[in-house]
């Protein structure tokens, strides 16, 4: 059970507009990303993300905390996606993370050359694919290696913006990469072998 | 730099994540946008919830307490005569109910609900089946129920299930079995779970239910599975399984080769609809049997196929397996068993 989720559930249904104010800015960017990935038409994105939030508002109170909040999220999304689909006679793009596929474009990434567009588009499905493995990460870990690796924020700033202490926040960049590297690890264990410096 | 055992190669997250970029945010007009729908959906909802509260408490004192007790008095009987209309409702709905299904036989471990909440144990000799009624198998027996169109459903132990209609199954729990042998193609069986539904295309298969899972198993014929977001079509000699859409990592969903004969089919022989066999063509029992037990059917020759079309079999088999009951029948007729291999029976003269 996600202990934290289910507080916060019930945080959001009582009333406390903080808590809402924090659901909002967690979970808006990462399910805008997750609907940008599966929604060919980006005029109807915002359609599909606000009805979405607004469906999770009228039943908050029927998450259970079985899954993180975030998954639960992203079903009620796939629901709406799919619906806005199946009302223009189509079928649903799948994102799929087959190993045999996501190899080969894994390797393509460590290559140096980007000039090709077939090694433009490669990097792009990877980059799709990792930025999804970061919004799929519990809790914030996908926020805070990105606060690290990408914007090179030192541990002093991020526990700032977390608002926990320095130990703390090294603790949760050790949890955090453990999770990515276990995500990265289940679409291509070649991708980071174990023990290797 | 704290370091646990299991730590990671740095630059190579490093490396990864640079290559990836900043991740994709959404335009600072459109979070503020859907950030004031959300919140107006979110407030209105809390002030829904809120008004319930203290309704319950005036509704059960005695007294109003507050100013506002007018406006409260006034939803009170708002809720009152919705709850009126539903009981009144429903007690149409109950006389409305149809027997859609009937159990093949009077079973002992075997509980029955109108609500999937408060089970009660089937009353001696009651083999009806109206729609809307739940039930639970116990752990002892396995049940089937021929329904008014002649589709035989069976239910392995601990099966948790709803009869919705003539038509329809909701699985709960365990695993359900069909077969659609006796019965005209004029409107779809379907088999409705948590994940998705099946739907029968003249055939025999069942649906097992797991935690996470479903799957969906051809014995016979097609079956149409569809969940919100594909449709397939699962053949015969195939066991797919579609995974929840709520796991961390949604996973695609997978296909098997499954015998007509596999061990997974045997707990349907044993809640086998009985079958009257006296005064029988014997060709036809053994295509029962062929159907039963998954096993393709052939005869020595055409002699012996002649022979299987003009001879009427009598007596009964019993509760004997489908299987076991071959060589009883057989016995009275002067062909025998040849061969009943893992996938064959072959019928022929000694």
């Amino acid at each position: 059970m996600y202990k934290d989720d289910i507080a916060l559930a019930q945080s959001i249904m009582s009333g406390d507009e903080r808590k809402f104010d924090q659901f909002f800015e967690l979970y808006f960017p990462r399910l805008y990303r997750f609907a940008y990935t599966r929604m060919k038409d980006e005029s109807q994105l915002e359609d599909i993300v606000q009805t979405t939030l607004m469906n999770a508002m009228r039943n908050m109170d029927k998450f259970r905390g079985e899954a993180t909040m975030f998954t639960w999220l992203c079903q009620i999304c796939r629901n709406e996606i799919a619906q806005h689909y199946r009302k223009l006679g189509k079928s649903v793009p799948t994102v799929t993370a087959d190993d045999d596929v996501i190899r080969p474009i894994l390797e393509a990434l460590e290559a140096e050359s980007e000039t090709d567009p077939e090694g433009q588009y490669a990097n792009h499905q990877v980059k799709e694919l990792i930025s999804e493995v970061l919004d799929f990460l519990p809790k914030n870990y996908g926020q805070a290696l990105e606060w690290k690796y990408v914007w090179g924020l030192s541990v002093t700033e991020i526990a700032e913006r977390l608002h926990v202490t320095e130990l703390a926040a090294q603790s949760l960049l050790a949890r955090a990469r453990a999770a990515f590297r276990s995500a990265l690890t289940q679409i291509s264990p070649q991708l980071v072998p174990a023990g290797q410096e | 730099m704290m370091r646990d055992e299991n730590d990671i190669p740095e630059h190579r997250i490093e490396e990864i994540l640079q290559r990836v970029g900043p991740l994709r945010s959404p335009p600072e007009e459109m979070t503020a946008r859907v950030k004031a729908s959300v919140k107006d959906t979110w407030r209105a909802e809390v002030t829904a919830n809120k008004i319930a509260e203290p309704l319950q408490s005036s509704l059960n004192s005695a007294t109003a307490r507050s100013t506002r007790s007018w406006q409260l008095a006034r939803i009170a009987v708002a809720f009152a005569l919705v709850a009126i209309v539903s009981i009144v409702s429903f007690k149409g709905e109950k006389d409305n109910l149809q027997q859609v299904a009937a159990f093949d036989s009077n079973y002992i471990d075997l509980e029955y609900s109108t609500d999937n909440l408060i089970w009660s144990p089937i009353a001696d000799g009651a083999i009806s089946i109206h729609s809307g009624s739940y039930f639970r198998v116990g752990q002892n027996e396995s049940v089937s129920m021929l329904f008014s169109d002649g589709m035989n459903v069976r239910a392995k132990p601990n099966a948790i299930f709803q009869v919705e209609n003539a038509h329809s199954v909701r699985l709960f729990k365990g695993a359900l079995y069909l077969d659609s042998y006796n019965r005209p193609q004029t409107e779809p069986f379907t088999i409705n779970t948590l994940f998705g539904q099946a739907t029968d295309i003249g055939t025999q298969y069942q649906v097992i239910l797991e935690e996470q899972q479903w799957s969906v198993q051809v014995r016979e014929g097609q079956v149409e599975v569809t969940d919100s977001q594909q449709e397939l079509m699962v053949n015969k000699g195939v066991s797919l399984t579609l995974f929840s859409k709520n796991d961390v990592s949604p996973r695609e969903p997978t296909s098997r080769a499954i015998s007509p004969t596999d061990s997974t089919w045997q707990w349907t022989e044993q809640s086998r609809p009985e079958y009257q066999l006296d005064g029988k063509v014997l060709s036809e029992y053994l295509m029962w049997v062929a159907r039963e037990t998954g096993k393709d059917l052939q005869y020595q020759s055409d002699d012996v196929r002649l022979k299987a079309l003009k001879t009427t079999v009598h007596g009964s088999i019993g509760q004997l397996s489908a299987q076991d009951s071959l060589r009883q029948v057989l016995l009275s007729t002067n062909l025998n068993l040849i061969d009943s291999a893992e996938s064959v029976i072959m019928v022929g003269y000694h």
